[in-house]
């Protein structure tokens, strides 16, 4: 028996939070007919701010030590890593890979160093390890390095919303409307929720002044030899990273905070070039190349996932602010959010189903 | 130096193992001037046997308790290692490679597993770890399996050898000629020593009925997803392989001994993508898929690496007889063979030099 309520939900936002959001309200309210989706954005891909992104599954940018931190990004890595074993892996493109993570030692920090010293968050891959002799010694070009290696993914924003959107599209309560929003007061009367999934452009949306841009550019080559992502940090050079894509290998990188250029500078270039080329020198020999400038929303306090009545009692389930990790952070902040709106709007049938989760969320439309 | 000792040597062969002979060769005789160095070949890059392999560094179908088997199979990946991490690895098509193996478990006689998840050749690589239980529960849609993880190298022949030859062909003492050699002793006069390295072509060269050729059907097809290298050997239905290249996906195999069979048959096609399937079903949509067939020269002892002075007074080397491990073990037979040819041919003490080894054996040629 269906559920003969109405309710009618706007997310703001069509990236990937605001995608990956849609997916979860769909699959929770399965029951619920009379569910209006409506998906509001300025941008859809491939001019998402994800979509310039590399898409490595990795907390970058944000505090570890927050444990919804820990616990999105683990829910959000076990739904990719299923989605590599699947039908979905080609054209969704998620790639399961290495990733090398390399860091300058000067030489007091040598003797510092210990086993101890590894991110918080790598008990939720499948794999780590430590480098040691004799892999640590493949490095020795880089001179005095520290490093590990993890098993992540790449998701590839530019291939995987297309999909999503495609699987939302065949939903007869999902629409999508391209527009800019100005205020939340535009949308008065017009939902009973509102998921605000707008990024960077929460600053004006929501007058939230702790976001800020914090900028990366990155450089598309073709590098078809390399198939693992590489992350190299010095000491005063900065940090170079090299990430695979299905079709071309991202260079980068950089993290300018309160940086709105979103056009390459030659001098950001120069330095991508250079540090990759130390980490893989047959990367010298690539001339050619696409760069992008995105802005990644970072937040001074991090994300913002919570419930906010406002003023003008407009119910808004905030879900903004992941710097780096927009990907690495989706699923699991979709499913805290439609946590959330789920006490605001009940659903009580709960299909149970013997399809593996990343299924239940989306599927491939072919 | 007496400059009256000639220094002839003809190479018949100008596959893997052929031309990283030569080069082995002008590394140690580079202080020989009047050095001549011919390669005699039938067939050259790209038609050669290995230019159809996937170029696996693996000691595959090669009694791995033979100790120089194993000492060449280190050489070879050292020096495939160290020219990832160089300027070469793009042109050259060397890629570093995890590599999952996995076998369906054996519940009936586990010293099988034992013996899987122990092979000789493990230590040779930089890394290498059984998988357990967090890493397994990957495969489960595989059914109950063991598997290791390590990390190796794909060379792509077709990239490697057009290099090598490059480099080869730059030295005024090396000299090409298309020709197929049909007996050695036409060449009795041209040559101080003769270098064998004929592969399936010594069965009639030399007359050695003890090699046989071993089949393998592949499919090249597109999948650029695909970043790691997969094998999986079933319980019931075989064997499959997916390796990745630069430019392709390679899928396989097959092992059919003695069967001298150039046309891909559908049942092998059939069997390929139904194995490598299972291990990644996104591979269903995988398009654009090209059969081929190529023979490793399999031989009975194994690789036959030796002196002989033939009949007719003519010093031969020969080195062939690789099986399906003529990349994994091509530098390090190299080496063996220079060090035999240097027994016949003497050369006074190589001038000292930092260059790293494999940038003592060829460099590129811009």
């Amino acid at each position: 028996m269906s559920d003969s309520r109405s309710y009618r939900v706007i997310i703001i936002g069509g990236g990937i939070i605001g995608l990956t959001t849609a997916c979860t309200l769909l699959k929770e309210y399965t029951s619920i007919d009379k569910l209006q989706l409506t998906i509001i954005s300025t941008t859809f891909s491939p001019e998402t701010t994800g979509d310039v992104s590399a898409g490595y599954w990795e907390p970058y940018g944000v505090s570890l030590n927050d444990e919804r931190m820990l616990r999105w990004a683990r829910y959000t890595y076990d739904i990719f890593m299923q989605e590599f074993f699947s039908t979905k892996a080609a054209q969704a493109g998620v790639m399961q890979m290495p990733g090398h993570i390399l860091k300058s030692q000067n030489d007091q920090q040598i003797s510092e160093n210990d086993d101890a010293t590894v991110p918080s968050f790598l008990p939720l891959v499948r794999h780590y390890r430590v480098l040691k002799d004799p892999e640590i010694r493949m490095f020795d070009h880089l001179g005095p390095v520290t490093g590990f290696v993890m098993s992540s993914v790449v998701t590839e924003v530019r291939r995987y919303l297309p999909q999503l959107q495609r699987f939302l599209e065949c939903d007869s309560r999902v629409k999508f409307v391209k527009k800019k929003i100005h205020s939340f007061s535009e949308l008065k009367g017009e939902a009973d929720i509102i998921i605000n999934c707008t990024g960077l452009s929460a600053r004006e949306l929501a007058g939230d002044l702790t976001i800020r841009p914090a900028r990366g550019q990155v450089i598309r080559v073709h590098a078809p030899w390399i198939k693992a992502v590489y992350y190299f940090e010095t000491v005063n050079e900065g940090v170079g990273y090299i990430v695979p894509q299905s079709d071309t290998v991202v260079l980068g990188g950089t993290f300018q905070l309160d940086d709105w250029n979103t056009t390459p500078t030659e001098q950001d270039t120069r330095h991508i070039r250079r540090m990759c080329a130390k980490i893989l020198p047959a990367l010298e020999q690539i001339q050619d190349g696409i760069e992008q400038a995105g802005l990644r929303p970072y937040r001074d306090g991090g994300v913002r996932l919570e419930h906010e009545r406002t003023m003008d009692e407009i119910d808004i389930v905030h879900c903004y602010g992941h710097s780096g990790a927009g990907i690495t952070l989706s699923w699991g902040c979709a499913k805290d959010v439609v946590e959330i709106v789920k006490t605001l709007l009940p659903v009580y049938e709960q299909h149970s189903s013997d399809l593996p989760e990343h299924e239940q969320l989306w599927r491939l439309v072919l | 130096m007496s400059k009256n000792t000639n220094y002839r040597i003809i190479i018949v062969g100008a596959g893997i193992i052929g031309l990283t002979t030569a080069c082995t060769l002008l590394k140690e005789y580079a202080s020989i001037e009047n050095l001549q160095l011919t390669i005699i070949s039938e067939t050259f890059s790209p038609n050669t046997t290995g230019d159809i392999s996937a170029g696996f560094w693996e000691p595959y179908g090669l009694d791995l308790n033979d100790q120089r088997i194993l000492d060449w199979a280190h050489y070879t990946y050292d020096i495939f290692m160290a020219e990832y991490y160089s300027t070469k690895a793009g042109q050259a098509g060397v890629i570093q490679l995890t590599s999952y193996r996995l076998k369906t478990q054996d519940n009936q006689q586990t010293s099988n597993d034992d013996n899987f998840l122990k092979l000789p050749f493990l230590p040779i690589v930089r890394h290498f770890r059984v998988l357990d239980n967090r890493e397994i529960g990957l495969f489960d849609h595989l059914g109950p399996v063991i598997g290791f993880v390590m990390s190796s190298v794909a060379v792509e022949v077709r990239q490697y050898l057009p290099q090598l030859q490059r480099f080869l062909e730059q030295d005024s003492r090396v000299k090409f000629i298309t020709k197929k050699v049909c007996a050695l002793k036409d060449l009795k006069d041209q040559a101080d020593v003769v270098i064998n390295c004929s592969g399936l072509g010594a069965k009639d060269l030399v007359d050695d009925r003890t090699v046989r050729p071993a089949r393998g059907q592949i499919i090249r097809i597109h999948a650029p997803w695909i970043k790691s290298m997969y094998c999986f050997e079933s319980k019931d239905e075989g064997m499959g392989y997916i390796i990745p290249q630069s430019d392709c996906v390679v899928l396989g195999g097959t092992f059919q001994l003695n069967d001298s069979n150039t046309i891909p048959m559908e049942n092998d096609t059939n069997h390929i993508r139904h194995i490598c399937s299972k291990i990644l079903p996104a591979l269903e949509f995988a398009k654009d898929a090209q059969e081929q067939v190529g023979f490793r020269p399999y031989r009975d002892d194994g690789v036959r690496l030796e002196h002989e002075r033939t009949v007719d007074g003519i010093d031969v080397v020969h080195c062939y007889g690789h099986s399906g491990a003529g990349v994994t073990l091509s530098w390090g037979c190299a080496k063996h063979v220079s060090e035999i040819v240097k027994t016949l041919l003497p050369v006074g003490e190589k001038q000292p030099t930092e260059l790293p080894e494999h940038e003592q054996l060829w460099r590129l040629i811009p």
